[in-house]
Order: C-alpha cells, then sequence, then structure tokens
C-alpha cells in the first residue's frame, strides 16, 4: 500500500527487481492521499481491512497513517 | 531472445494476419479508450476496459511481426513481445505486467482494489502503447523508441531516435499534442 504522490508506475519499476529476488509477486495499491482520505470516510472495506490488519511501515508510521484517517 | 526464439520454445506460434486484422484490433483498442472515459465507471472498470486496449495494441504489433502466443500465458507473452514488436521500454512494459496481475486480482479475487489514480495511469498507459505503435509503423527509419510518463498522470512524451541520430518528441498533455524535433 503506498499512499503519497508517486506514480504506479515509479512503484513497479522499484518492486520488479526485488520481486524477482523474493521469488514471489508484490502487488501494490497505490492511492493519492485525497482519494484515500476520501474512501476511509465512506468505510471503503478493502482499506478499512488494510487499517485494522497488522502492518509493516517500509516508509512512514502508524501516527502519520492515523492523521490520513 | 528473438520473437523466433520465442516462437521456437513455443511460447508463440506462427501467424498470418492481415490488414483487415489489424486494422479490427487497432479499432478494438480505440474503441475501449473511449469507453473507459465515460462517467459512472468504477475505476476497477476503467483500468481493465484501458488494459484491454493495450493488450489490443500489443496483439497487432505481435500479428503484424506473424506471431500470436500461445494459450498459455497468453497475455503475459503478448505484454512481453512489446520490447520486441515496437522496441518498447522495458519500464513500460513492467508497468503493464503490473496492470495485468492487478487485473486478475481485481476479476478473479476481489473487487475494489483499483484507486482512481491507477485507473488514470492505465489509461494514459494505453494511449501512449497506442501512438508507439502508430508512430512505429508510419516510420521506416525509427531506431530507438523511448516512453515516459510525464510529471502529471494525463501527459506522457514519446521519444524516436531516428537511423540518422535525430531525436524526435511527441508531447501528449491534457489532451493536446505537440512534436519536438
Amino acid at each position: 500500500m503506498v499512499v503519497g504522490r508517486c506514480s504506479f508506475k515509479d512503484v513497479a519499476k522499484a518492486i520488479h527487481p526485488i520481486q524477482e529476488e523474493l521469488g514471489r509477486e508484490i502487488n501494490p495499491s497505490v492511492y493519492s492521499v485525497t482519494e484515500f482520505k476520501g474512501k476511509l470516510t465512506k468505510g471503503h472495506h478493502f482499506l478499512t481491512s488494510i487499517l485494522k490488519g497488522p502492518k509493516l511501515f517500509l516508509i512512514g508510521e502508524d501516527s502519520e497513517l492515523a492523521e490520513l484517517g | 531472445m528473438s520473437l523466433q526464439n520465442w516462437a521456437d520454445n513455443g511460447w508463440l506460434s506462427h501467424h498470418t494476419t492481415s490488414p483487415e486484422e489489424i486494422s479490427k484490433l487497432i479499432a478494438l483498442c480505440d474503441r475501449d479508450i473511449q469507453d473507459c472515459q465515460a462517467d459512472g465507471l468504477s475505476p476497477d472498470w476503467k483500468m481493465n476496459i484501458a488494459y484491454n486496449a493495450a493488450l489490443q495494441v500489443a496483439s497487432a504489433a505481435l500479428a503484424a511481426c506473424g506471431y500470436r502466443a500461445s494459450r498459455q500465458l497468453h497475455h503475459y507473452r503478448t505484454i512481453q513481445s512489446l520490447v520486441h514488436t515496437i522496441k518498447i521500454e522495458t519500464d513500460i512494459v513492467v508497468q503493464l505486467d503490473q496492470f495485468r496481475k492487478k487485473r486478475n486480482i481485481g476479476g478473479y479475487e476481489q473487487a475494489g482494489l483499483i484507486s482512481r489514480k491507477e485507473a488514470h495511469e492505465m489509461l494514459t498507459l494505453a494511449k501512449a502503447i497506442r501512438d508507439l505503435r502508430n508512430i512505429h509503423m508510419n516510420s521506416e527509419d525509427l531506431f530507438l523508441r523511448v516512453t515516459e510518463q510525464g510529471p502529471g498522470l494525463d501527459q506522457y512524451i514519446l521519444g524516436i531516435q531516428r537511423a540518422d541520430g535525430r531525436l524526435m518528441f511527441l508531447v501528449e498533455a491534457g489532451g493536446s499534442r505537440s512534436l519536438i524535433v
């Protein structure tokens, strides 16, 4: 899950070599901050499930995520 | 590895195409690019339709080279063949293949996974691939073709290097196009 200004293309390019290294697929979801906030407000099932479950932050932390929702 | 190598591996089969078949595939692409911009569509459907548009172009380019992808891993092979058929850069193929995986998840496992940003990027990508293919087909002396998406999600730049070393850039931004020589 990537929330911010980067593009899906940028994320796809970044994770491509990692998928080969790990030997498994990585399927990113890329959201703008505006869309992420809007969907959370409406109770979007997928995003709500993600927030309720365990998370591993690569960039950012829980407090920043909490500010979005 | 060449397309013939792929055929030797059973990944492609030889195919005799026709101008009518190519025209039909490109017309399907144009239709899908139009349709995915209709009001009221979910991002899932927009991305699906735009992805289909890109796949039609890839199929047309492969057919023009005298091949079609085998049934096994059909979409994957068709997408990967773009590197050989219209010399598209690897990063673009990586992006399109990542959309292929998202489409599979959305279609078979869970809906509502596609963001508006992702759907919009897929549309821009489909348009860039279509235009790159059209340029490729209309120019005999193209040597290197590069695509790059601009800073905005609705911008892309096609860079073309001619055999004499000259560079041209086709820039699409917000619905208007410019050719820079």
